[in-house]
């Protein structure tokens, strides 16, 4: 709806709409006769700007019959200011932050950037903590957060496209990308994506990850989540895209595969060969966590026979007075453990550490007492535990922890044969998986699409000279990232 | 490469796909009865034969590829027309499912016997092909890319133990006497026919990629099988003698058990390797119900994708049943008649889109 051009008009339309709103300011005042008529939100505006740049010179310096055209240019001395028409405008600026100047006889507004949203600073990362390496994190605020990404990648390329999304939210969303390096097609696709939710609001970018993942019934993850600016940064040169979500600290990063899932920032800081191997170990910790429990009943249930004898004994003997099956044995100390890491998650960091060591410790040793579980249940549980930790996604851990379930009760039920169908159906499951037209599986699936060099970059890491092109996710024609153009260096 | 196409895969997953589906059953089916045929000399058998085999379907996709610039399918009835076209894809249809249904049995009963006694061998049959269900369901490139995982864990298994074992071999068992000269080019034919799997190469075939790297691909799967077939008899007639691997019923599976793992945690390592032949079962059976589900969308055209793979899996599993009250395993001999037959069947079409072109 379009601006009147009587002020008693438009002060009564707005003010009837934000009825209610006790929160919102309207201040009326004249210059040299003009009147005119503010409005904005409390507290979330920078007062002091109001007053120097707006107020002040508005009615110290303004002249008669000044309009809003000229008030914006000769009187306001903000930097981001803007001539709007419509109330739909008014109200958007208005609950945004900014200041809205209406004046008498004018069917414009002038909309003054004041935001001055609370903000808790630069934290640093919480949930992906690394030894060498940048501290920041992202915050809640995104304009913030692109400012983050933008100082790591000074490039007239990187492109920062907003939009709105939310019917009642209006969440600001950036999604970020560099020009030539990343795939035009994905960039319209992620765009179209976003341009066609129709939802009340966007909270989180967790809203906004399980709009944009294509097979939402999975439990896997099929788009990376990161609070870390320089992951965010080190992706986007790799031509993948990054979309900032406002009010929340962490940035989707758009296609991932299950190989980016084990890629923690570190790992290209440090050297390559120590970092290799805590690939390695990560990979055989995922398989660990998953598979463990399963094998472990398949084997004691069904197939002790395959067990050494002298283990197969140990088992036995620890077993020998616990009166329940070896699922309920399994399940119980699962469960334990589960509701450890539930409540630690809720408990003050300081004490959740404690409390989980304790926990530990002293549920699985009264439980080993009491008779209730064999000591080697406790030992998988917890093995199964640690494994999962050393993946370095919370995402794709809770993933992991529902499959383990799946494997478990197929074991309980089929055995070795149950065992070796769930794992089956499990790498079924994520063979079908797509992240925006990339297999989930790849590079360990169709790497032959970049000539197999995106394995220097999956199970071992290679040097970073080695590491001269860019993934599959880049444009064909800007494969090489780096070059040596000296003897020594491209050795 | 486009990622989103999932009608057709790469030739690295055609070779997988390949490898992963038929290494596994042939290494089941395959040894015993080329060993009771030949005798000490079962691996160059296998050897000859399988090598007959990759060179045979490196000419012939070389020459199909040639003429295929489509689908399978609908190079079929573009060239033979919508009734003999019908009659091709019956065919192929009815020799995969057939011979689906005859490998699902015999690693049902294989589960039942080597795996899991409480599991009768029908209810792993359904187990499977509830499993394939899945999987082919989610597409052709879904198959490519497990093969491309468990073709190389099943590969590097296969080496470890071959680097373990091989040592120990002995070598004078496995010298063939002239008199079994015979019997070894023999075996060579049922090596050669076990491998006849034409009915689902060329269904598989990647369309509109590089003919000459395609037919590589095949050619190195044909190979890479031979040669872990042909190590694997060998081992497993150094391991037992000739007599006592005819009287094993899976000598190939078998002999790992006779296998020193060092610092192992596991003791019948047999069975670990019944996981792997597992998996491979796994994988021919979502490619036989993949396969047969095209054929049926592609003669019912308005036909829905869930219930086209639906009808294959009922109609693998019904073979399976006429194959589990035959015996399973045995009943595959039956079928290499028809996998011969299937050369002619699939080359129809290729030829008569050739003859087209050059008129």
């Amino acid at each position: 709806m379009e601006l009147y051009k009587e002020l008693n008009k438009n002060k009564e339309y707005i003010k009837n709409t934000l009825y209610g709103s006790d929160d919102i300011v309207f201040k009326e005042f004249e210059n040299n006769g003009t009147k005119c008529f503010l409005i904005y939100a409390d507290n979330i505006v920078r007062g002091t700007t109001i007053e120097d740049a707006v107020l002040t010179n508005i009615m110290v310096r303004g002249e008669k019959n000044f309009d809003a055209f000229q008030m914006q240019n000769n009187l306001i001395t903000v930097g981001e200011t803007k001539l709007v028409q419509s109330f739909e405008e008014v109200f958007d600026a208005v609950l945004l932050g900014d200041t809205v100047l209406i004046v008498e006889n004018d069917s414009r507004a002038v909309v003054i950037s004041t935001k001055g949203w609370p903000s808790r600073g630069i934290p640093e990362a919480k949930t992906e903590v690394v030894v060498q390496g940048p501290k920041d994190a992202f915050t809640e605020l995104g304009s913030m957060n692109t400012v983050l990404i933008r100082r790591r990648i000074r490039d007239t390329a990187l492109k920062v496209r907003r939009f709105k999304c939310g019917r009642r939210s209006k969440t600001d969303i950036a999604v970020m990308y560099l020009k030539d390096v990343a795939k035009e097609e994905l960039v319209e696709n992620i765009i179209s994506q976003i341009k066609s939710l129709d939802v009340d609001c966007i909270l989180d970018s967790g809203y906004m990850e399980q709009f944009l993942e294509k097979r939402y019934s999975s439990p896997f993850p099929q788009l990376q989540l990161t609070e870390r600016p320089d992951k965010a940064a080190s992706a986007i040169y790799e031509g993948r895209v990054a979309v900032v979500v406002d009010n929340s600290p962490f940035v989707i990063l758009v296609p991932s595969t299950l190989n980016i899932f084990f890629q923690s920032a570190e790992d290209y800081y440090d050297r390559w060969e120590i970092m290799s191997f805590m690939r390695v170990l990560r990979f055989f910790a995922a398989i660990l966590s998953v598979t463990l429990p399963g094998l472990y009943i398949a084997l004691t249930v069904y197939r002790p026979d395959l067990i050494p004898t002298s283990l197969a004994l140990k088992i036995a003997s620890g077993r020998a007075y616990v009166p329940f099956p070896a699922i309920a044995e399994v399940l119980i100390m699962e469960t334990a453990f589960e509701l450890l890491r539930e409540a630690g998650v809720r408990l003050p960091s300081p004490v959740s550490s404690a409390f989980g060591i304790v926990g530990g410790i002293v549920i699985g040793s009264a439980a080993v007492e009491a008779g209730i579980v064999g000591p080697v249940v406790v030992i998988i549980a917890a093995l199964s535990g640690i494994c999962s930790f050393a993946v370095p996604n919370p995402a794709f851990v809770s993933a992991l922890r529902l499959v383990k379930y799946i494997i478990i009760f197929m074991s309980a039920f089929f055995g070795l044969f149950g065992f070796y169908t769930s794992v089956f159906l499990v790498l079924a499951h994520l063979a079908s998986l797509e992240s925006y037209g990339v297999p989930y599986l790849y590079p360990f699936c169709g790497g032959s699409a970049n000539n197999y060099t995106d394995f220097k970059d999956s199970i071992l890491r290679v040097p970073l000279r080695k590491m001269r092109k860019r993934p599959v996710f880049a444009k064909a024609g800007q494969k090489i990232r780096m070059l040596f153009k000296n003897k020594e260096g491209s050795k | 490469m486009n990622f989103s196409c999932n009608n057709k895969i790469s030739n690295n997953q055609l070779m997988s796909v390949i490898v992963a589906a038929f290494l596994g059953c042939t290494a089941v089916s395959a040894p015993l009865g080329i060993i009771k045929t030949a005798g000490g000399g079962a691996y160059i058998s296998v050897f000859l034969g399988g090598f007959a085999a990759a060179v045979l379907f490196y000419i012939l996709v070389r020459f199909t590829g040639k003429s295929i610039n489509d689908t399978y399918e609908n190079v079929v009835y573009n060239s033979l027309g919508k009734y003999l076209g019908f009659l091709v894809l019956l065919t192929v249809f009815v020799y995969v499912t057939v011979y689906g249904g005859f490998q699902l049995a015999t690693t049902a009963r294989m589960v039942h016997f080597t795996m899991e006694k409480s599991v009768s061998s029908l209810f792993a049959a359904l187990i499977i092909i509830l499993v394939a269900f899945y999987t082919s369901l989610r597409g052709r490139e879904c198959v490519g890319r497990i093969s491309e995982i468990a073709a190389v864990l099943m590969l590097v298994f296969i080496l470890f133990i071959f680097l373990i074992s091989a040592p120990s071999m002995d070598l004078i068992t496995l010298k063939p006497t002239p008199d079994e000269w015979q019997g070894i080019l023999k075996g060579a034919f049922m090596s050669f026919c076990s491998l006849s799997v034409a009915g689902y190469v060329f269904i598989m075939l990647p369309n509109g990629e590089n003919t000459k790297k395609t037919a590589f691909s095949v050619f190195l799967a044909f190979l890479i099988i031979t040669v872990v077939l042909s190590f694997g008899t060998a081992l497993a007639v150094s391991c037992f003698g000739v007599e006592e691997s005819k009287r094993k019923l899976w000598p190939v599976i078998q002999m790992m058990n006779y296998t020193e793992f060092p610092g192992s945690l596991v003791e019948r390592q047999e069975v670990l390797m019944s996981g792997f032949y597992v998996f491979s079962s796994f994988i021919l059976a979502s490619l036989s119900v993949h396969i047969s589900s095209v054929i049926i969308q592609k003669v019912f055209k308005n036909i829905n994708r869930v219930f086209s793979v639906f009808a294959s899996c009922a109609f693998v599993v019904f073979f399976c049943l006429v194959a589990l009250r035959k015996g399973g395993f045995e009943a595959v001999y039956g079928i290499y008649g028809f996998s011969l037959a299937m050369y002619a069947v699939m080359l129809l079409a290729p030829i008569v889109s050739l003859l087209r072109r050059k008129k």
